[in-house]
């Protein structure tokens, strides 16, 4: 078949101009169209609502610019490249090995995907902000043992994906897995209010469950389904291939809990923060740091004065330590890490002053010190972007490609159609990614990061600290007395602004006496209704909802699942309906979970309640459906939402006053799956009574 | 085996929830193997209250369906498509539809010849309607709206399935990345008598007199019975349209009551068709699809549209094949058939591995864009 392909027309490069314009338009309308709405609709929120003009306006744009370039080539890499190499896979795959190799390859595989999946590291950074003394157990699994808990999700999702194969291969329905699964958690749900330590660790357990389903894995594993199931099943089986991504997200949750459980016994329970570095109980504390220095160098950068104090003994002997740690180098290297002036900047941004005398001396030292080491910079790094995107996006997709085509070559012995359109395919993802998580970086969570916080202004008061404004020379004769109208006094003053006057409230504590500087932080809102009123909260579950909305349609891996859909359904299941449905159901839970944080509503009833309705409506829906609509679930957590969910849900929650923002997420999962099944219900219901008026009309 | 031989190809396209009913009926009988490929059948529904204002009086709606195609020795013919009628329940508008035309049987391997040795015992009686199938290739997307025109012209339900272009596309290098290569392959039954009327709609519709829209061609259909279903909802009379004509073309034992007089356009009878071709199907494993294409297309093959079947069978050395197969379909003048066939049986498409099959049949009419009139 040598001479096959041999045959080639020389085109012109008129013609090829002609023939890129129209292909490029038409992939960076469809991306434009899928993330419009978000985008139109923060930028209204933003000018029109909450009435703040975006910072670094141009700087988000192009970013958002970058995000739809970077998208409209992600998803031509993904239909060019990794899909049809998923796909072959799974078609030869089954023909050409035995059970052992499939299953081999299925578990191999998904630990791959784990390990390559860029979010998965987003985890470890989150270990930082966990507080060791408030949830233990966390903090022990996001810093010591943080590779056991990769490896662990790793091991999940292999399970994951062998149980898949295992399924499509011996027919089995999805559902007992659900029921298994979610019953599974809902136990683990029930053991948390025996167990504190537990709380902490669910949430991780499922955010791991959210993050490991990313824009490359899922596209992936649905494809080698789809191949696996062209060779199994029935004439009208056609339209398997479903439900991996289902059990991708399931079965690293249940690894969590269970890494928590091996784990549990070397924490202590979660204590304040004075007791666990307190003498008695200082070894259990000590398990959950490799070595004593590791501990004191926690202590000293995270905890309180007074705890400092309890650890040391005394005043004198954390006086000592600091003075012994100021002589010795190699112990700073111990107990900072190895970076440059670590134990300076750290004297710097703490807030306690003792640390900073002994290590600068004086008042005129400190100042000092503090020009210095305390500038931040908030100068974006360039060169950091480009380089730490540039690796992520080779590390999500390249290994994973290398071994596919290992398998594909020197296993299963098979050539690849079209090779050079994969090779291109995957160059593509490659470069789609680079530019759409530098673009999300820049754009989207800056984006998101701002109407966020600024979210809550529409039913509260509050303060605008990046537009914090210095009055200098400030004469406090210029202020002036007020009276309310039960008598009590305020004290305010009158400032000057880009020809406009207006009234500022005087608070002693912002005024500077050594400086004459008064600082001054512009407040805005409540916006709709009276402060804390209902009006301006919904107005934010309203722009919670439809932000969920925007987001997951443009979210890349929901994309591919649509249209993946639609292609094996030959487009009687339209991509169109799964994305509204999902997109509704993402928005609803959105909503949903900015209520539990607006009025504190316990996770458990955000939780159970949903599942078991869930699990009830799985129960009497077909199975096409349920495999669609689970999976459809796994996919709506990636990178479009979450960060703008995060963003949001930590905006409000410290606006409020929680501390918890992952009822959100939770609730984005839960929501979708049962739009879909409900849909599905829906369109089986219309079905059924047609069928039934032709048989009654015979 | 070069002997090539007349057998008769019979499609059946059912609903999806009846699939697995006809897949065991047909083992009963004592198919050993079909090739079956999931589909999508139109109907429409009447819109109602606001929906009426924007969409019109009627929205069409999808529906999940099989196509399933069947190669026989040509003495069953009847009897299987009577005794699929009488088991299925085609009679019975809305549940599916099943036809059969006569092809030839140029080539296979050895494996896969038609079906022999059935035990099908059924009483075969005539058929009112004498039928004409319709096939349209279009771009992705553009196939609802051709279908459509099945729909209100009242012939039948459509059946929309999904290919792959292959042609001018692949001579292009890595730029053929650039031409979308996803098909619409809409297929539709009609009366006889209204074939053409039916065919010179859709190429309205379709606008396949304007360049890169598309093909479409008439083909003969030996026996079957259309699926007349148009309508979903409950009919507002005491009998539905549909059963109404049902009913006189029993009657009559004839359609060309329904001749439809008054369409023929000036303008439009003037279309110059493509006469004398033939449709050529190369069946084989999947992956080796494009290759034999290119193979075809050096010998003169204009081009063809590829889609995935799958073979279903329950005999045991057919089982241990890979099911996924390719169809590529080539619509090549008469002079082409010979040199391609040898082409691909010079290129071992016959043997084991890529597992080939060929078959043609006369095209009746066909039409595309020609390029501009002198």
């Amino acid at each position: 078949m040598a001479n096959a392909s041999r045959q080639k027309i020389k085109i012109t490069v008129n013609e090829k101009i002609n023939l890129l314009i129209p292909y490029v338009k038409k992939r960076i309308i469809e991306q434009i169209k899928s993330v419009a709405v978000i985008i139109i609709y923060l930028i209204l929120f933003q000018t029109l609502v909450l009435g703040i003009p975006i910072a670094e306006a141009s700087l988000i744009a192009c970013g958002l610019a970058v995000v739809i370039v970077g998208l409209a080539f992600f998803m031509e890499g993904l239909f060019l490249g990794l899909m049809p190499l998923g796909e072959t896979i799974g078609l030869k795959l089954l023909q050409k090995s035995k059970l052992p190799v499939i299953l081999g390859f299925s578990f191999i595989f998904g630990v791959g995907v784990t390990l390559a999946e860029p979010a998965i590291g987003v985890l470890k950074v989150a270990g930082s902000t966990v507080k060791a003394w408030e949830a233990p157990l966390l903090y022990l699994i996001l810093n010591k043992y943080s590779n056991w808990l990769v490896n662990s999700v790793g091991l999940g999702v292999g399970a994951a994906v062998l149980f898949g194969m295992l399924r499509f291969i011996y027919n089995w329905s999805l559902k007992p897995f659900i029921y298994i699964l979610v019953g599974f958690l809902s136990i683990v749900t029930v053991l948390i209010s025996f167990n504190p330590n537990f709380i902490h660790l669910v949430g991780l357990a499922w955010d791991c469950g959210a993050v490991t389903t990313g824009p490359v894995t899922v596209p992936l594993v649905l494809a080698l389904g789809i191949g696996i199931c062209r060779i199994l099943g029935g004439g009208s089986s056609d339209s398997a291939g479903f439900g991996v991504v289902t059990l991708a997200s399931l079965f690293p949750i249940i690894a969590v809990i269970l890494l928590g459980f091996a784990l549990i016994g070397k924490v202590p329970q979660p204590m304040k923060e004075k007791d666990f570095f307190n003498k008695e109980q200082i070894s259990k504390a000590l398990n959950l740091f490799n070595n004593q220095e590791e501990l004191e160098g926690y202590l000293l950068q995270n905890a309180s004065y007074e705890s400092q104090i309890s650890y040391f003994g005394s005043e004198e002997n954390l006086k000592n330590y600091i003075e012994k740690l100021k002589a010795d180098k190699s112990l700073q290297i111990k107990i900072f890490g190895g970076a440059e002036n670590a134990l300076e900047k750290w004297a710097i941004n703490s807030p306690i002053l003792a640390h900073k005398q002994v290590v600068f001396g004086d008042d005129d030292k400190i100042q000092e010190a503090l020009a210095k080491f305390g500038t931040k910079s908030d100068m974006l790094d360039y060169a950091d972007l480009f380089k730490r995107n540039g690796i992520a996006s080779v590390q999500a997709i390249v290994p994973l490609t290398i071994f596919l085509l290992l398998v594909l070559f020197l296993i299963l012995r098979e050539r690849l159609n079209n090779a050079d359109e994969v090779m291109l395919g995957i160059l593509f993802g490659v470069i789609g990614m680079f530019l759409f998580n530098i673009g999300i970086e820049l754009g989207l969570s800056k984006l998101g990061g701002q109407v966020g916080s600024k979210l809550p202004s529409s039913f509260k008061k509050i303060e605008l600290t990046e537009e914090q404004k210095k009055i200098s020379n400030f004469d406090k004769s210029i202020l002036q007395k007020s009276v309310t109208l039960s008598g009590a006094q305020e004290i305010f003053f009158i400032i000057k602004e880009k020809d406009e006057y207006k009234t500022i409230p005087f608070d002693e504590k912002f005024y500077n006496q050594n400086t004459n500087q008064y600082i001054y932080t512009p407040t805005k809102g409540p916006l709709f209704g009276a402060e804390d009123g209902l009006l301006g909260k919904l107005v934010v579950i309203l722009f919670a909802f439809i932000m969920g909305y925007g987001a997951t349609l443009a979210e890349p891996a929901l994309n591919a699942l649509g249209v993946t859909v639609e292609e094996i359904t030959v487009g009687a299941f339209k991509k169109s309906l799964l994305m509204q449905s999902v997109a509704l159901g993402v928005g609803a839970g959105i909503a949903i979970g900015v209520m539990k944080i607006i009025w504190n509503i316990p996770l458990f009833w955000m939780l159970v309640p949903p599942y078991i309705l869930l699990l009830f409506v799985s129960k009497i829906s077909t199975e096409e459906y349920v495999n669609i609509g689970w999976d459809s679930a796994g996919v709506t957590t990636g990178p479009i939402t979450v960060p703008l969910v995060l963003a949001m849900g930590l905006g409000i929650s410290g606006q409020v006053g929680g501390v918890e923002g992952f009822g959100i997420l939770s609730m984005a999962s839960v929501c979708p799956i049962l739009s879909v099944l409900l849909t599905g219900l829906y369109v089986s219901y219309k079905r059924k009574k047609q069928f039934e008026q032709l048989e009654q009309k015979n | 085996m070069s002997n090539a031989r007349k057998i008769a190809q019979i499609n059946i396209i059912i609903n999806k929830s009846l699939y697995n009913e006809l897949q065991d009926f047909l083992f009963s009988l004592g198919i050993k193997y079909f090739y079956s490929t999931v589909s999508r059948s139109l109907m429409l529904e009447e819109n109602e209250g606001l929906s009426r204002v924007f969409s019109g009086d009627n929205t069409t709606v999808d529906e999940q369906s099989v196509t399933i195609s069947l190669l026989v020795d040509k003495k069953y013919e009847e009897q299987i498509i009577a005794a699929i009628i009488e088991k299925m329940k085609f009679d019975i508008a809305g549940r599916g539809t099943i036809f059969s035309k006569e092809v030839s049987l140029l080539n296979s391997n050895e494996s896969i010849i038609e079906n022999q040795n059935l035990s099908v015992k059924a009483e075969t009686k005539k058929l009112p309607v004498e039928l004409a199938g319709i096939i349209a290739i279009l771009m992705r997307g553009e196939g609802d709206q051709v279908a459509r025109v099945s729909l209100d012209t009242g012939s039948s339900v459509p059946n929309i399935t999904y290919g792959k272009g292959a042609g001018l596309r692949d001579k292009i290098g890595l730029w053929r990345i650039t031409i979308p290569a996803e098909k619409d392959v809409v297929t539709a039954l009609t009366a006889a008598h209204d074939v053409d009327a039916v065919m010179n709609l859709m190429i309205d519709k379709g606008q396949l007199d304007q360049p890169g829209k598309g093909f479409i061609y008439t083909y003969p259909i030996n026996k079957g019975i259309l699926n007349t279903k148009i309508h979903i909802g409950m009919p507002k009379h005491a009998a539905s349209i549909e059963q109404i004509i049902n009913v006189i073309d029993e009657i009559k034992n004839s359609s060309s009551w329904r001749k439809r007089e008054g369409y023929a356009d000036e303008n439009k009878s003037k279309r110059k068709y493509l006469t004398n071709l033939i449709e050529m199907a190369l069946i084989c494993v999947e992956g080796f699809g494009p290759d034999l294409t290119k193979i075809a297309m050096n010998v003169g093959a204009p081009g063809a549209t590829i889609s995935k079947l799958k073979l279903v069978t329950n005999n045991e050395t057919l089982s241990k094949q890979p099911p996924a197969r390719e169809l590529c379909s080539l619509i090549i003048g008469e002079a082409l058939v010979k040199p391609i066939l040898e082409a691909l049986e010079k290129n071992n498409a016959f043997d084991n591995e890529k597992i080939g099959q060929v078959l043609i049949n006369p095209v009746v009419k066909a039409f595309t864009y020609f390029g501009k009139k002198k």
